[in-house]
C-alpha cells in the first residue's frame, strides 16, 4: 500500500526496480540533508548508514511518484548537463551544489533506471519513460529547506544517448555538453575504467553490433566508440538553441559566466566566488587540492590510444569544437 | 513469525511521524535496535534482535545489487 504524499516529504527516491512486471521505487528519509557528495550514490550510501534509514524504507508502485509530482511542492529544472565522462562535469556539478539555493542531482541512479527501462523491458514505451522521468524529477524537486531556487541535474554520460527523450520530456530546459580533448578522457578511462566502457555492462551503447562483435574488440577501440557515440549524438543536437557546448578547457570559469547566463541565473558575486572557490580541490575526491593533468594525460597515451583517438574521437571532436565556436 | 511481526511494525511506523522521530536520531546500532524492540512490544509486536538486525541487513543488500 502506497503512503500518502505528506508521509514521503522530506524522503527521496533512491531505487527503481521491478517486482514482476510493475516497477516499484524504495524511498530513504533525507530530511534537510542535500546532495552535496560528487555523486547522488554518494550522498545515498551515507544516508544509509544511520540505523533508522537500513530499518524504514517507504516502498511504492511507480504511479505513487505521479501523485507526488501533482501535489506541485517542486520546482522545475533549471538546467541540464550532459557529458562525454571525465570532462569536469563532476566539477561543474560540484560548484553549483555548494550554493544551499541551488538542487543539484549528480547522476542519480534512479534517474538512468528510468531512462534505460526499455531495455530490461522492451515493453516500455517512450511515453512511459517520459511520464515516469517526469514525476521522478519532480519528486527530487520538492523543496525540503525552503532555500532552494534552482534546480541542475547531471545525467550519467551514456544518458547523452537518450537527449532527444530527455528534451521531448523537458521542452523549455536548457543544457549544456560538456567534452574534453579525446585523448586526456581516454587515458582517464583506461586507468580508471568507468561502468560505461566495460563491454554489456549497462546495456547495449552501440547500436547495430552484438556483443560477440563488441567483445572482441580491443578495450581502448570500445572505450573510444562508446565515447565517440555520446560525442556524435549530442553533436546532433547542437543546433538546438537550448543547447550550449561547453569545453573543459573554459572551466572553471565558464561556470560562473556562460553556464549561468545559459541557464539564465544570477548570483551574488560572493556565491559565485564560493562555488569557484571549489574549482580549487579535486571535484570527486574533494579533500584532495585540485591538480591539472592535461599535460601529464597527454603525455602518457601510447599508440594504441592515439590511434583509436585519432579513428573515432578526434573527428567529432572537431566537430564539436566548430560547433561551440559557431564556424 | 517474529519477523512478520517486525515488518508489520516497520509499516506501522511508516505511518507515524512522531514515531519515527523517536527511532530516527539513534545514531548506535545496539542502541537503536534496543529502541525498537522496546517500542514494538508496547505496541504489541514481539520481534527479535535477529529479526532485526536481518531486516537491516536486507535494507543494505537491496542497495548494494542497484545496479542489477
Amino acid at each position: 500500500m502506497n503512503p500518502r504524499v505528506e508521509d514521503v516529504v522530506d524522503w527521496v527516491p533512491i531505487r527503481v526496480y521491478r517486482r514482476e512486471s510493475a516497477p516499484l521505487i524504495d524511498w530513504c528519509h533525507m530530511g534537510n540533508e542535500r546532495f552535496t557528495d560528487p555523486f547522488f550514490d554518494v550522498t545515498i550510501t551515507r544516508l544509509l548508514c544511520t540505523p533508522f534509514n537500513l530499518l524504514f524504507r517507504h516502498q511504492t508502485s511507480i504511479e505513487f511518484l505521479g501523485e507526488v509530482a501533482e501535489s506541485g511542492t517542486g520546482i522545475p529544472p533549471t538546467g541540464f548537463i550532459f557529458h562525454m565522462s571525465r570532462c569536469g562535469s563532476t566539477l561543474a556539478a560540484q560548484m553549483l551544489a555548494k550554493l544551499e539555493q541551488n538542487i543539484v542531482l549528480s547522476e542519480p541512479l534512479p534517474v538512468d533506471s528510468v531512462l534505460r527501462a526499455n531495455s530490461v523491458n522492451p515493453a516500455v514505451t517512450d511515453e512511459q519513460r517520459i511520464t515516469w522521468l517526469r514525476w521522478l524529477i519532480a519528486a527530487y524537486g520538492r523543496k525540503r529547506t525552503g532555500a532552494e531556487q534552482h534546480y541542475f541535474i547531471k545525467f550519467d554520460s551514456w544518458s547523452t544517448l537518450e537527449i532527444k527523450l530527455i528534451l521531448e520530456a523537458f521542452p523549455g530546459v536548457p543544457w549544456i555538453f560538456l567534452y574534453r580533448d579525446p585523448l586526456e578522457v581516454l587515458v582517464s578511462q583506461m586507468n580508471n575504467r568507468g561502468v560505461q566502457t566495460i563491454p554489456g555492462a549497462i546495456g547495449q551503447l552501440l547500436p547495430g553490433l552484438g556483443l560477440a562483435e563488441i567483445l572482441q574488440m580491443q578495450s581502448e577501440e570500445y572505450c573510444a566508440r562508446v565515447l565517440a557515440a555520446f560525442c556524435e549524438t549530442a553533436l546532433t543536437h547542437a543546433a538546438d538553441r537550448r543547447g550550449l557546448m561547453v569545453n573543459y578547457t573554459q572551466l572553471p570559469d565558464a561556470v560562473t559566466s556562460m553556464i549561468f547566463e545559459h541557464f539564465n541565473v544570477s548570483y551574488s558575486e560572493n556565491d559565485a566566488a564560493k562555488m569557484t572557490a571549489v574549482a580549487g580541490f579535486n571535484s570527486k575526491t574533494p579533500a584532495l587540492d585540485f591538480t591539472p593533468d592535461s599535460r601529464e594525460k597527454q603525455e602518457s597515451a601510447g599508440d594504441m590510444l592515439r590511434s583509436v583517438a585519432d579513428a573515432w574521437l578526434y573527428p567529432v571532436y572537431e566537430r564539436l569544437e566548430n560547433a561551440r565556436l559557431g564556424k | 513469525m517474529s519477523f512478520a511481526n517486525l515488518e508489520q511494525f516497520c509499516r506501522e511506523v511508516l505511518l507515524d511521524t512522531s514515531l519515527q522521530e523517536k527511532l530516527r536520531n539513534i545514531d548506535s546500532r545496539p542502541d537503536f535496535i534496543e529502541r525498537v524492540i522496546e517500542t514494538g512490544a508496547e505496541r504489541g509486536f514481539e520481534f527479535s534482535t535477529e529479526d532485526v538486525q536481518e531486516a537491516m541487513q536486507a535494507g543494505y543488500s537491496a542497495w548494494l545489487v542497484r545496479w542489477v
